[in-house]
């Protein structure tokens, strides 16, 4: 048997690695989102490890929801990637600073 | 060593590997091919713990639906390559470092407070049997009826939105307009002449 | 008998108001309406005072409707009918009428006659709230109504600058007794949980146990009610300290001066003390403090009056005096003698006015009497009427004054009130000095214009002079017997057994009573006035002149009035600019405006500025700062 602790220190380095990411590609939008889908990924292995640890489906139910929820936020994103594209020819996350105070 | 820490010490370090490799690597289309190599480990991972359904949607929707769709944009858009690459190293000390301080901060964290969960802290909800896709379906059309309606819509929501964001307008397509449709009057379509020398 | 009482005191309303809606289309219209609902008040008061002479022991409390009810207490609008009420309501509305009918013809010339008579009879109809109220909600409506009424006729001449002061001066006078009242009631209301006197009553033995603590001092709860309610008595009927409003509200038309600041208005506070008798009768000191302002007024008010010059003036100082005696009155428990001295008070007075009000006209709207002499010939109904009612106002025997007055003076004799006995006596002389002197001022001496043999005045200006005449000499003897030996106001107020006893041992019956008088110490005293007055004032002896000049510097105190006209025309006046520049200095402009509006403000444009900085725009820097607060918040939360 597989320690729970294995899991948990397996999904927090996930995060961090894409927490990392998102600093260290600044250039490109797309790889940003990569790292969010990396992040989604670890926090459903967090519910899911617990709800198994805890023999308890409902970690497992909200990892479908989230998945749901992710799949329409990558569809969007990708959708506003594509227009921001167009507009701008350019996905370099430092081009777009329009809400500077 | 079982089989089981066998299989999960090799998806597990592949994991880290495939994910470290999606942030590092240069081409977009080589990220989002290790980031569909990192959701198979995990799918592995998460069948290690009886979660057979959300492995086998992870890898049909995700890898075969969301990465796919990835991929097209990634092709679709005409990215210059040269410009993405520069200063990559300026960041790489504040990655790591944001990278070393959470994964030490929660690794402690998670190491601490979970070492000796009891399995059966939580009474457990009404499960039908051992089947785990039947199980959620239970309680997915039971319990969660509304949340799974809700998640429809969201759904339904991302397609529209995606749809109208990207939709550009051709001017060459031929395409009826409803609005203009619905709006139009008498006076528009029907031209009364008055014609003085026809009467004569 | 419902329906009667509801004709009096809501016929001037109609009245006033049908006068608001006529605006001063036709005079005719405006004198029958004023005029018609004034005589249905006053025919009426005097059929049912008719009524209650020969039934005097009823009581009835009519209610009109719930105003409003709570869970605690009910407010009803109600009306009480019993000999007191009936009784006022008889002396309002009967004056009222004569000076609506002496208006006409005084008012004739005046461009806003509509509006005048539309304040008088709104004025009526406030008076008559108070006095047929029944519970302290209604007195105060009504209290606050008359003093408005009183605002707007003291105003009435709007462009005249003195009169615009004047009326300020008693509104603002006015409130602070106002204030005094509502704590009072206030007080009864938390204290009683009802505003009806007759739950006032019943309270009280519960009520006399009760003490309050003011700033650490214990003060029985009645005392202090009695103290605050009088203090709304003593400013709407100008006693000491609270008397420097009604002088200057002479500046409003005479009639006005006649009905408001002499007959009726004024003595709202006298009718209310009177009216609830049975609590201030347990109000321990209260009643001895009323008494001693009561005297201390009758004698300095008519100190005052010796040295003014303005006719007007001289007879309102002359009403403050007298108020005094009611006050003197009330304050020993006499409160029969005191709403007796009301009756007749307010037909001389008014009488007086009134006479005043013919003179004024006839000497083009002159009222210094150093500048009217001789006037005898030229007004000889005027000169009789005023004749009799100053020998009325000086008590000479047999005259309603002499009864009502001499009176207070001998109860307080016979209550063992001696050292008051001493000073109202006094005041005996002077109030003949005063009068005597308008009198032979105005009317002897030499004559400045030729007697003309037309009529002195119109019909409307003589007809209620004389028919006043009679209630100023006569009304006494005629009621002294039902008031006070007959026991009139048994039911309505507490001091009749004490008011038997000593008409019994002392007045016996009217006539012996002035035959007695004659050997006693007043009727001298008012003799000395009168020679006093003729030499003095006629013959202009020497040596009384040399006198006088010798006393300039008592001359200069009375003419400020003791102080109280610098004080309330330069003193508080100049401290309240002075406190209103600094409270708008310090409170309003740096407190308010700089620190809260402006301060604000400016507070969150500085932050705004230097939290501005930190929303860069760029996605980056808001995933930094999340990551360092996530950071922080498991350093923090974080359970090694």
């Amino acid at each position: 048997m597989i320690p729970m602790s294995y899991y948990l220190i397996l999904s927090s380095i996930l995060f961090s690695i894409a927490l990392a990411g998102i600093f260290i590609n600044r250039k490109n939008i797309i790889i940003l989102l990569m790292s969010l889908e990396l992040m989604f990924l670890s926090i459903n292995f967090n519910f899911i490890i617990f709800g198994n640890f805890l023999s308890d489906l409902t970690g497992q139910i909200f990892v479908f929801f989230v998945l749901t929820v992710v799949a329409a936020e990558s569809a969007i994103g990708l959708a506003i990637i594509v227009v921001l594209f167009r507009n701008k020819k350019s996905i370099n996350v430092d081009d777009i600073g329009g809400l500077k105070g | 060593m079982s089989t089981e820490l066998l299989i999960f010490i090799f998806f597990s370090l592949l994991l880290v590997f495939s994910a470290l490799k999606v942030i590092i690597v240069n081409n977009s289309v080589k990220a989002a091919i290790f980031l569909v190599l990192s959701f198979f480990c995990s799918a592995v991972l998460w069948l290690l713990m009886n979660a057979e359904f959300l492995s086998i949607i992870l890898i049909l929707v995700y890898v075969g639906a969301v990465m796919v769709l990835f991929l097209f944009v990634v092709m679709m858009l005409d990215i210059n390559l040269s410009n993405i690459k520069e200063k990559f190293v300026n960041y790489l000390p504040l990655g790591l470092f944001i990278f070393l301080v959470i994964a030490l901060l929660l690794i402690l964290f998670f190491d601490n407070q979970f070492s000796d969960v009891d399995r059966n802290i939580v009474t457990e909800i009404n499960i039908l049997n051992d089947n785990n896709t039947m199980n959620l379906g239970y309680l997915l059309f039971t319990e969660y009826i509304i949340a799974f309606e809700i998640a429809g819509i969201i759904l339904l929501l991302g397609i529209i939105s995606s749809i109208t964001l990207t939709q550009q307008k051709n001017n060459d397509n031929k395409y009826q307009a409803p609005h203009d449709q619905i709006n139009v009057t008498k006076s528009d379509r029907l031209k009364i002449i008055k014609d003085e020398e026809f009467r004569k | 008998m419902f329906l009667i009482s509801l004709l009096i005191i809501f016929s001037p309303l109609i009245g006033s108001i049908l006068l608001l809606f006529l605006q001063n289309k036709s005079k005719s219209k405006t004198t029958f309406i004023a005029n018609f609902s004034i005589a249905i008040s006053a025919v009426l008061s005097f059929a049912l005072l008719i009524f209650f002479l020969i039934n005097p022991d009823v009581v009835n409390n009519y209610k009109l409707y719930t105003w409003l009810s709570t869970e605690q207490s009910v407010f009803n609008i109600s009306i009480i009918i019993d000999s007191l009420s009936i009784f006022m309501s008889f002396i309002v509305s009967t004056v009222s009428l004569l000076v609506h009918v002496y208006s006409v013809g005084y008012m004739n010339k005046e461009s806003s006659y509509n509006r005048f008579f539309a304040y008088t009879t709104f004025f009526t109809f406030s008076m008559l709230l108070i006095i047929f109220a029944n519970n302290f909600l209604q007195l105060f409506i009504g209290w606050e109504l008359v003093g408005l009424s009183s605002y707007l006729l003291i105003g009435f001449w709007t462009n005249k600058e003195t009169a615009i002061k004047a009326n300020l001066k008693a509104f603002i006078v006015n409130r602070i007794g106002d204030i005094g009242l509502i704590l009072g009631v206030c007080l009864i209301f938390a204290h009683v949980g009802s505003l009806d006197y007759k739950d006032l009553f019943l309270s009280l033995p519960e009520l006399s146990q009760k003490t309050i603590s003011i700033v650490g001092v214990h003060v029985s709860l009645i005392s202090l009610i009695a103290f605050l309610l009088f203090l709304g008595a003593a400013a709407k009927s100008a006693q000491i300290p609270l008397q420097f409003w009604l002088p200057d509200s002479m500046e409003g038309p005479t009639p006005i001066s006649a009905l408001i600041h002499a007959a009726t208005m004024v003595t709202a506070g006298i009718y209310m003390i009177a009216r609830l008798s049975p609590f201030f009768e347990q109000s321990l000191y209260v009643l001895d403090i009323i008494l001693f302002i009561g005297c201390l007024t009758a004698i300095s008010m008519g100190l005052v009056a010796l040295v003014q010059n303005d006719i007007k003036r001289i007879i309102a100082y002359s009403t403050i005096s007298q108020l005094g005696y009611m006050m003197a009155a009330l304050g020993a428990s006499y409160y029969s003698l005191a709403i007796f001295h009301l009756m007749t008070h307010a037909f001389f007075k008014a009488l007086l006015f009134l006479c005043a009000g013919s003179i004024i006209l006839k000497c083009n709207h002159e009222q210094d009497i150093d500048k009217i002499s001789g006037l005898k010939n030229i007004l000889p109904i005027t000169y009789s009427a005023f004749l009799l009612a100053s020998l009325s106002l000086i008590g000479f025997p047999l005259t309603s004054g002499f009864f009502s007055k001499d009176m207070i003076i001998e109860a307080l004799k016979y209550n063992g009130n001696i050292n008051s006995y001493y000073i109202l006596s006094f005041s005996i002389f002077i109030t003949t000095l005063y009068t005597l002197k308008i009198l032979i001022k105005v009317f002897f001496g030499e004559q400045k214009e030729k007697a003309s043999s037309e009529l002195e005045h119109d019909n409307p200006i003589i007809v209620p002079i004389v028919l006043l005449v009679i209630p100023s000499i006569f009304i006494g003897l005629f009621f002294i017997g039902p008031i006070i030996n007959d026991q009139f106001f048994t039911t309505s107020l507490i001091d009749t057994p004490k008011t038997n006893l000593f008409y019994e041992t002392i007045v016996i019956n009217p006539i012996l009573f002035s035959v007695h008088s004659l050997t006693s110490s007043s009727f001298y005293i008012l003799i000395l006035g009168v020679l006093f007055s003729y030499f003095f004032y006629f013959k202009k002896a020497k040596f009384l002149i040399l006198i006088s000049e010798k006393l300039s510097f008592t001359k200069n105190i009375l003419l400020s009035e003791y102080g109280f006209n610098n004080l309330s025309n330069i003193i508080i006046p100049h401290y309240f600019k002075r406190f209103g520049n600094f409270v708008w200095n310090k409170a309003d402009k740096i407190i308010i405006d700089d620190v809260f509006v402006n301060g604000i403000g400016r507070i969150i444009n500085r932050f705004s500025i230097k939290i501005r900085s930190l929303q860069t725009g760029f996605l980056y820097h808001y995933a930094f700062t999340m990551i360092v607060s996530l950071i922080i918040f498991l350093l923090v939360f974080y359970d090694y």
